[in-house]
């Protein structure tokens, strides 16, 4: 079967895993949606009304076929909470966690890159590991605690960005970077470590092939035999790590979203957990569930880009 | 005392209420026209249709007072003065209540506050199809209009409580615009229509909310600022780090570490106010072995109250012996409260002869398990097993309301009068009477507090009552309902956190 075939019925098969899988685990949690919207004073009738109301007192597997209908013409349901439509609720917060995971991201690049071709000019030297002892560091810290660290470093006691809150960037280029720093420094800080890491040791391994002795010895400088012919191949592992750390970008998004009160799709989520907002959270995974593997898909797609090789064998196959 | 002098007394109240409505803070500078507030809160809004909202919490409602409105006020000492209404006469018995209210009223939508207007409100909140959760509290049969600013009360019984009641901000007593709603549909949730001092303008959820000066407002000298911002910022470190920064002016707080750092910062104040109710521990007196006395007394004289109270919340929440607190206007000489005496409690169960093992359900969250823990240690020392059970909230409300607990943690939220919470408490024909306490002594001391209009013969019914309620060990009194809020020093004019809310229609800030 062709190649892309078969990678986009893995996909519809993941998602109706994950989907079926997080109905089955939301409905079992704990709690009662219908004591949490009608709150401690309501009665056991009022109680069993509203869940016949919203349908909680039919079968789960009806309910969650129910769901997946309407879910694939686009339609995510209603809040309990609020009757807010999910599909908009996510969309209205969507750009708050896509902009702190990117800003993330490309902090995490941005210092992990240039500290992992400085580390394999002298492996086992000063700056080597100085890094290391950093990016232990910098990875036993929960990201709770960084957060609030930068808070009170950059923000209470340096006055340079907002402690809390967010501004959107239609209405303050400026100000929406000023809010947006100290969140995506707290994940990317965190998230630099690994890729340091992983990048380090590959250069290690590509610095040892024949071609990099032979760029060598044709007298090219270190730093172009570095950047222009071991980066490359160097970059698979990196590659496949910047995609699978997006389920971490994810988790950690909602803990800095709640801490720097961003209104992102994280808070939706904690949210909707805390409210037992089912339809909320349901939504909300499944939606997060299609970005990840998406996510996934492109980065599979990114390696025939890299390495023709790759395209070469997918085209045969 | 005649009838008729009865309701003069009450009438003579109500009256004086009218002439001192001063501001509720003292000020030795006048207020200052102008200028944004930003308000920290923990959490976001439910929303402001009161039946999809369910709840409020002390969030929303700092929020929807800001554009929703009371039929009375309260001031600092709990004194009654007028609002929406400018004066509530009760008939003989309190069972009919008369609310005269204030020409020239507007909606921000620009229609009409008129009887019909309070009417709908409560009417609808009392609809059973509706499935308002706060109707049990409620003690109101229906709304009636007399005349286009006469709204009539008609209560389920004799009562003495309601104009307090009604003058508390919460969920029930903050009207809305049911004209409004039915014009907007399941949209008012997000856009609500009152009558107060800010008119909403936009909630951008988990975000803020924004609300603008109300350029109608039927008091023309308020209010003082021009812009409320109200945010939810749920980290309370970084919350406190907002208003130290000064990205908020004002913040809730409970956390006591910041409560300390703040009273030690010159450029803060804080607020308190110590409410009316309690933290409670309720025992559930129908199961073994807390359906024995001996045992229930013997936990009451083996928990230190005091100390835990004060190693908790760092000596800042005071713990009572009954749950009204200062707030409720009830003192009681003798509350007949069982003395802390460890080795009472442990004659008490020995007595009773068989061992003790209790499951003590709480909140998973660190307040929740720092109480069962102090509360476990305690037991420990006099011989009793507990065994803490953390649950998610929900599922504490679902499992104490279902009677399917042993020990539980709960509030008396503080209210302007204790009786709405007392009579369900402890009322043996309450359907939320969940310790399944039944004592027909209580019973009738909770009527007369329900329908007494002589203040002084509540107060004394309260205090038997509670003579009663200690003896008997139904509930734990652990800590009084103390709310913070901290400022910036520049910030006046904010009155009593009655519970919780931070209200800020008299509120402005110095240059």
């Amino acid at each position: 079967m062709h190649w892309l075939a078969r990678q986009l019925l893995r996909l519809v098969a993941v998602l109706f895993c994950v989907t079926l899988l997080t109905y089955l685990i939301v409905n079992i949690l704990p709690g009662d949606v219908a004591i949490a919207i009608l709150g401690s004073l309501a009665t056991p009738q009022d109680i069993a009304g509203l869940r016949a109301d919203l349908g909680l007192d039919r079968p789960i597997l009806i309910r969650y076929f129910d769901w997946l209908g309407s879910a694939l013409t686009g339609d995510l349901g209603r809040s309990y909470r609020n009757s807010e439509p999910v599909a908009q609720a996510i969309a209205d917060r969507l750009p708050v966690s896509l902009q702190l995971m990117v800003m993330a991201q490309v902090i995490a690049l941005g210092i992990a890159v240039p500290v992992a071709l400085l580390s394999v000019r002298r492996p086992g030297g000063l700056f080597d590991r100085i890094s290391a002892s950093a990016a232990f560091g910098f990875l036993a810290m929960p990201n709770f605690m960084l957060g609030v660290v930068l808070i009170y470093l950059f923000s209470v006691t340096l006055d340079l960005f907002p402690a809390t809150g967010y501004t959107p960037l239609s209405e303050d280029i400026w100000g929406n970077l000023e809010s947006m720093i100290l969140p995506a420094l707290t994940l990317g800080l965190v998230e630099w470590t690994v890729l340091m890491r992983v990048l380090r040791s590959d250069l290690l391994g590509t610095l040892k092939e024949d071609f990099i002795l032979l760029a060598r010895a044709k007298g090219l400088p270190p730093w172009r035999v570095l950047l222009r012919h071991a980066l490359r191949p160097s970059s698979f592992t990196l590659i496949t790590i910047v995609g699978l750390n997006i389920g971490g970008l994810i988790g950690g998004a909602v803990i800095v979203e709640q801490i720097f009160a961003l209104p992102g799709v994280g808070r939706l989520l904690l949210g909707g957990i805390f409210n037992r907002d089912l339809i909320l959270v349901q939504g909300t995974v499944s939606f997060i569930a299609v970005g990840f593997v998406v996510v996934n898909f492109l980065v599979d797609m990114l390696y025939a880009v890299l390495d023709p090789r790759v395209r070469h064998v997918r085209f045969r196959s | 005392m005649g009838l008729f002098s009865r309701r003069a007394g009450l009438l003579a109240a109500f009256s004086a209420g009218l002439l001192t409505a001063a501001p509720a803070v003292a000020q030795t500078q006048a207020p200052v026209r102008g200028g944004t507030l930003s308000i920290g809160v923990e959490s976001d809004f439910e929303g402001f249709d009161p039946i999809r909202a369910g709840v409020y919490s002390n969030s929303t409602v700092t929020a929807a007072s800001l554009f929703y409105e009371t039929l009375m006020r309260l001031d600092d000492k709990g004194g009654l003065l007028p609002a929406l209404a400018l004066s509530m006469t009760p008939n003989e018995d309190g069972s009919i209540w008369v609310a005269k209210l204030r020409p020239g009223v507007k909606f921000h939508d620009g229609s009409p506050f008129t009887a019909q207007s309070v009417a709908d409100h409560f009417n609808r909140l009392l609809d059973p199809n509706n499935r308002f959760a706060g109707r049990a509290y409620i003690a109101i049969e229906k709304v009636e209009v007399g005349d286009e600013l006469t709204a009539v009360f008609k209560m389920r019984g004799p009562n003495a409580a309601l104009p307090k009641t009604l003058a508390q901000p919460s969920v029930t007593t903050l009207i809305i615009s049911v004209k409004a709603l039915q014009e907007k549909g399941a949209d008012y949730n997000r856009n609500p229509v009152g009558t107060g001092p800010f008119v909403f303008k936009e909630w951008r959820a988990a975000d803020r909310l924004i609300a603008e000066r109300n350029p109608n407002y039927w008091d023309k000298d308020k209010p003082y600022l021009d812009r409320v911002i109200v945010r939810p910022l749920p980290d309370s470190d970084a919350r406190y780090a907002s208003l130290v920064k000064g990205d908020v002016q004002v913040i809730w707080e409970d956390r006591a570490e910041n409560i300390v750092k703040a009273k030690k910062d010159k450029n803060l104040i804080t607020l308190h106010w110590v409410g009316s109710g309690a933290l409670v521990v309720p025992l559930n007196t129908q199961r073994e072995p807390l359906n024995d006395k001996r045992v229930r007394q013997a936990i009451s004289m083996g928990l230190n109250r005091k100390g835990n109270a004060a190693i908790l919340s760092q000596g800042l929440r005071p713990v009572y012996d009954d749950p009204y607190g200062p707030a409720s206007g009830i003192t009681c000489a003798d509350t007949g409260a069982l003395p802390y005496d460890p080795e009472r409690a442990k004659k008490l169960l020995a007595d009773y002869g068989k061992p003790v093992k209790l499951v003590h359900t709480v909140t998973a969250t660190p307040r929740g398990r720092e109480g069962a823990q102090v509360f476990q240690a305690d037991m420990k020392k006099i011989g009793i097993d507990v065994e803490i059970k953390p649950v998610d909230q929900t599922q504490l409300v679902k499992e104490t309301l279902s009677r399917d607990f042993l020990v539980s943690g709960w509030r008396i939220i503080d209210l302007a009068d204790v009786d709405p919470q007392m009579f369900a408490n402890f009322h043996s024909k309450s359907p939320i009477n969940f310790s399944g306490y039944n004592n027909a002594e209580v019973d009738r001391l909770l009527l007369i507090g329900r329908t007494t209009l002589d203040e002084n013969k509540r107060k004394a019914a309260y205090c038997d009552l509670i003579k009663i309620l200690n003896d008997d060990v139904v509930w734990l009194w652990t800590g009084s309902n103390i709310d913070f809020a901290i400022t910036r020093s520049n910030v006046r004019g904010i009155p009593a956190l009655r519970g919780g809310a931070v209200q800020v229609e008299a509120a402005w800030l110095a240059k």
